[in-house]
């Protein structure tokens, strides 16, 4: 699958934003696309603009209520999050992060640091539904609620809400009439 | 086809709408004409009686993929809210409708019960694009020519607005998605029409959103801290 990986540089400074940018885009044994986020007032709106799968950011820009909010929020959970660390910072915040990357880094490291989080991604599994998440796909379409499907599969609430999240980030499909639409076209669910 | 410049009132009309052709509506919700010889901006919009500045902001908004916000006082406000309400009027009345209709006949060769379900959700759609409209149409314009003419009668602000003010292309986006990538059916020149169109109007509806929440909102709530200045 030639999948391009979507890299995202959020950076107040202009010289440290575009020389990551200039030493991403050389690393070319990895297959991605990198661009830069300005004008960072509403993180979420230009994460849904541009649909990152790997998010470098200054953590001046992502304290740590936010990040953990997005973080649980199905619609980015599935963005992995790279502090920038140019200054020093409080280990409790770093630790959030799924990676740091430092101005002290030379190219081969941070190329190995991306690798780690971008394997996943090639693997073609993450795009097709487990046999359990198309029995969750199968309830929603059936209109039945986080509760009534966890009672239904024996599971619990979380763990459907777990599923669903899933489910929308290998579907790209986020709304519950998308999802009777794909059960209907993949012959999950039978309409008369 | 769509070159990124910023634009400006000595550039030529002509220059503007062949270098980004999504110009065009641009000009039809001014109710500009055609016929725009080698007029520059600024010759167009006073013969039509548009107010240079705004086009222009708008345009550059158009042309400039950036989040930028931008405030910008010295708007036309009249002009604004003509231009986003005939807007809504060119989706409601025009866009929409003709989708639905290609959907329909496109849809129509393909004997399966997903059919229905597509139109269903076209249908719903078209209902919540009605109501975030209607809701912009009785509730927000209003509140800002009162504003401008400072005469606001009610409590609201524009931030109320801009907090539930949702992306409303994104449903029509995944419906595309769905239907390139999990719709097994045959193409033929109606489906590929209906999903062009599908394509040009997202981006449309977009462009339109990015008006009220880049340039709107930002302008109104600098005007809004004005009046609450003026009035301490």
């Amino acid at each position: 699958m030639n999948y391009k990986v979507r890299i995202a540089i959020a950076e107040p400074s202009v010289i440290i934003r575009t020389g990551l940018l200039t030493v991403l885009k050389r690393l070319t044994s990895l297959s991605m696309e990198v661009f830069e986020l300005t004008e960072i007032d509403n993180l979420e709106v230009l994460l849904i603009k541009h649909r990152p799968d790997i998010l470098i950011i200054n953590p001046i820009y992502l304290d740590s209520n936010t990040l953990s909010a997005l973080k649980h929020n199905n619609r980015f959970a599935s963005i992995k999050y790279v502090a920038l660390q140019t200054t020093m910072l409080n280990i409790h915040l770093l630790k959030q992060y799924d990676q740091i990357i430092n101005t002290t880094l030379n190219a081969e490291q941070i190329k190995e640091i991306i690798s780690k989080l971008i394997v996943t991604k090639d693997n073609a599994s993450s795009f097709t539904l487990s046999e359990r998440e198309k029995d969750i796909v199968i309830a929603i379409a059936e209109g039945l609620t986080n509760k009534e499907i966890a009672d239904k599969l024996h599971i619990s609430t979380n763990t459907v809400m777990t599923h669903r999240k899933n489910i929308s980030n290998k579907l790209n499909i986020h709304s519950p009439a998308g999802l009777i639409l794909y059960a209907i076209a993949n012959k999950l669910i039978e309409i008369n | 086809m769509n070159k990124m410049t910023k634009y400006n009132s000595l550039d030529l009309m002509s220059d503007l709408i062949t270098e980004n052709y999504m110009m065009l509506n641009i000009l039809s919700r001014f109710a500009m004409p055609l016929g725009i010889g080698q007029k520059t901006i600024r010759q167009f919009c006073e013969l039509n009686d548009v107010d240079t500045d705004t086009f222009l902001q708008i345009v550059n908004i158009a042309a400039d993929n950036s989040e930028k916000k931008i405030v910008n006082t010295n708007l036309h406000f009249p002009s604004i809210l003509r231009f986003l309400e005939n807007s809504h009027k060119y989706f409601i009345e025009f866009r929409l409708p003709m989708i639905y209709d290609k959907l329909k006949i496109a849809l129509k060769e393909q004997t399966s019960a997903i059919n229905k379900s597509i139109l269903n959700y076209f249908d719903q759609y078209l209902m919540e694009v009605n109501k975030h409209f209607d809701y912009e149409e009785r509730k927000v314009f209003p509140y800002i020519r009162e504003l401008i003419n400072n005469t606001p009668s009610n409590k609201y602000n524009i931030s109320i607005f801009s907090r539930q003010h949702d992306h409303i292309e994104i449903k029509l986006m995944e419906l595309k998605n769905i239907i390139i990538q999990y719709y097994n059916l045959q193409t033929s020149y109606e489906l590929n029409d209906v999903l062009l169109n599908i394509f040009i109007c997202a981006d449309d509806l977009r462009l339109h959103n990015e008006i009220e929440n880049r340039l709107l909102v930002p302008t109104i709530i600098e005007i809004e801290s004005k009046s609450q200045t003026k009035k301490l």
